[in-house]
């Protein structure tokens, strides 16, 4: 009779939990993982996907999205065989859901976009951006959708544009490409998405615009962001939007965390978690990134030298020659800083060689000087202890007093005639020389948007022979 | 472009990294043109890294 009674109780009180638990407030959560400008660091892979797994078992449904700039920044990547496709197999393998596309995404132009479109076993989303029926751009929307567990998740994805009104590449990359700012498309798309329990946006904006955008935006619960290498290391709300971004290079992931009653966004927080303190590697990916980083690519011949190189001022010219070349410039300089060997025997040229010659690979950038600022550039150079600038396009002869003072400088151009002071001729040089030779000069330069490496492989593709070894054009007098 | 390292102007060129605009900002400060060990961070008190792009008038603080 007893037992009877227990028993009915406990019925009774099974029954009220399950009622009350049927009626109150149901309670969710949704974790998403977030990196941006990864630009191919694969060797920290091992580690983000080991962070990965554990945070996976920890929240099952987790979400893993990038902010773009997934490649270029490391030539075993953007050089392979098939260039990126060691990081879109290394972002199958860490079970990457959704990406946006940065602005680095277009550096080897259409096919090889379309490529890694092909390569990636996760979706694309760019509102921003309509590419020409003819590029057959696959696996690309402006948002996605997930469903989790009965929440609708909506993310949207966008980039940023630069005062020419494409993202920072070079133009040449953009055939077929078509782009608008984002905050003239955003607002179609948020209410597309109206009925999301919660709304993102995917960026590859920069964080200072990204903070214009939530103040735009108040309907974005949060946004993902990437380009500016922002390291955000605790929740920052503009409004009620939260802004994240997880630095550069595959250094962080932030681990952001949305909390749901009754199918409501009530709470949000994320963290920045550190990859390289991470203590487990997967083994599976490190497999994967030891196998990429094998390969004998470096090996690649890509020219050979035909007469041996005994002088800093011979490699010299061959790179002001590749930069000059390649950008149709007048002229190009080089600081002798940047040539990091001097000797080069006759044998074939590898990429190795290349990248030995260069390491710095640093973005070429155009100025229009006239040719009094030209000389101004090249005697700024004696105030300082960089020593003669190398060039391409003229050469010319200095002296020197005892005291080590400039006394005269004399430029020829390639034609035989004198460097006109007043006429201005169209030049390049590395970012480097840009931003630390002091000289007077009104044009502030803008980018290529190509670097040293870059075009010199471009440079040697129609150049099978080098012969710099008795090449001169910098003579003290 | 102008950007602003520590509050003063600095002109480089457009499209310039952060990397770029500091070392802009050693050359007009006569300072040694030395990256290692050095924190940049942006208006908002964010660390940023050294190939981190910035926009025109942007503002960095760097510490040495």
């Amino acid at each position: 009779m007893v037992m009877k009674k227990i028993t009915k109780l406990l019925m009774t009180a099974c029954i009220a939990m399950l009622f009350l638990s049927a009626c109150g407030p149901k309670e969710q959560k949704i974790y998403i993982v977030s990196t941006n400008d990864m630009h191919a660091n694969i060797d920290n892979f091992p580690q983000m996907a080991a962070l990965i797994d554990s945070l996976r078992i920890a929240h099952p449904g987790l979400l893993v999205f990038s902010a773009g700039d997934n490649r270029s920044g490391n030539p075993i990547n953007d050089r392979y065989t098939e260039p990126s496709k060691p990081m879109y197999e290394l972002m199958n393998a860490v079970g990457f859901n959704l990406s946006t596309f940065g602005n680095h995404e277009w550096d080897g132009g259409p096919a090889a976009l379309r490529n890694a479109l092909n390569w990636a076993n996760f979706p694309f989303v760019c509102a921003n951006v309509v590419f020409d029926d003819s590029l057959q751009m696959r696996n690309v929307y402006p948002y996605a959708i997930f469903n989790l567990d009965g929440l609708k998740i909506g993310v949207i994805g966008g980039i940023q544009l630069g005062e020419n009104g494409l993202p920072d590449f070079h133009p040449k990359n953009a055939n077929g490409s078509h782009f608008y700012p984002l905050n003239k498309v955003l607002q179609m798309y948020i209410n597309e998405l109206d009925e999301c329990n919660a709304m993102f946006l995917l960026s590859h904006c920069g964080y200072e615009e990204d903070r214009e955008i939530a103040e735009q935006f108040p309907e974005l619960d949060a946004i993902f962001g990437g380009h500016s290498h922002t390291q955000v290391a605790e929740k920052q709300l503009v409004g009620n939007v939260m802004i994240t971004q997880a630095g550069a290079k595959v250094k962080f992931v932030t681990l952001s965390t949305f909390t749901f009653r009754d199918g409501k966004l009530v709470d949000k927080d994320m963290q920045l978690l550190s990859i390289k303190d991470f203590p487990k590697r997967d083994a599976k990916v490190q497999a994967m990134v030891d196998q990429y980083n094998s390969n004998k690519y470096f090996s690649t011949v890509v020219t050979t030298n035909t007469t041996p190189v005994e002088s800093y001022e011979s490699l010299g010219c061959l790179m002001t020659d590749a930069i000059r070349y390649t950008t149709g410039s007048d002229m190009g300089f080089q600081n002798p800083g940047g040539v990091r060997f001097d000797t080069l025997s006759v044998r074939p040229i590898t990429l190795k060689d290349i990248f030995a010659l260069d390491p710095f690979d640093n973005e070429i950038i155009a100025f229009t000087l006239t040719g009094q600022e030209i000389l101004n550039l090249m005697k700024s150079c004696f105030t300082t202890d960089r020593g003669p600038i190398y060039c391409s396009g003229c050469s010319y002869k200095y002296k020197v007093s005892d005291e080590g003072e400039l006394t005269d400088l004399q430029v020829t151009l390639d034609n035989g005639k004198p460097l006109d002071l007043n006429a201005k001729y169209n030049i390049v040089m590395n970012s480097y020389m840009s931003s630390v030779f002091d000289y007077e000069h009104e044009d502030d330069g803008h980018t290529t948007f190509r670097t040293s490496n870059e075009l010199m492989l471009e440079y040697l593709a129609s150049h099978p022979e080098i012969d710099y070894g008795n090449t001169t054009r910098v003579t003290e007098e | 472009m102008k950007a602003f390292v520590n509050d003063t102007e600095v002109r480089t060129y457009y499209g310039a990294k952060v990397k770029s605009v500091v070392l802009a900002y050693y050359r007009a400060n006569n300072l040694p043109l030395n990256l290692k060990d050095i924190e940049v961070k942006d208006a908002y008190g964010n660390t940023i890294d050294l190939d981190g792009s910035l926009r025109a008038n942007s503002r960095i603080y760097v510490k040495f």
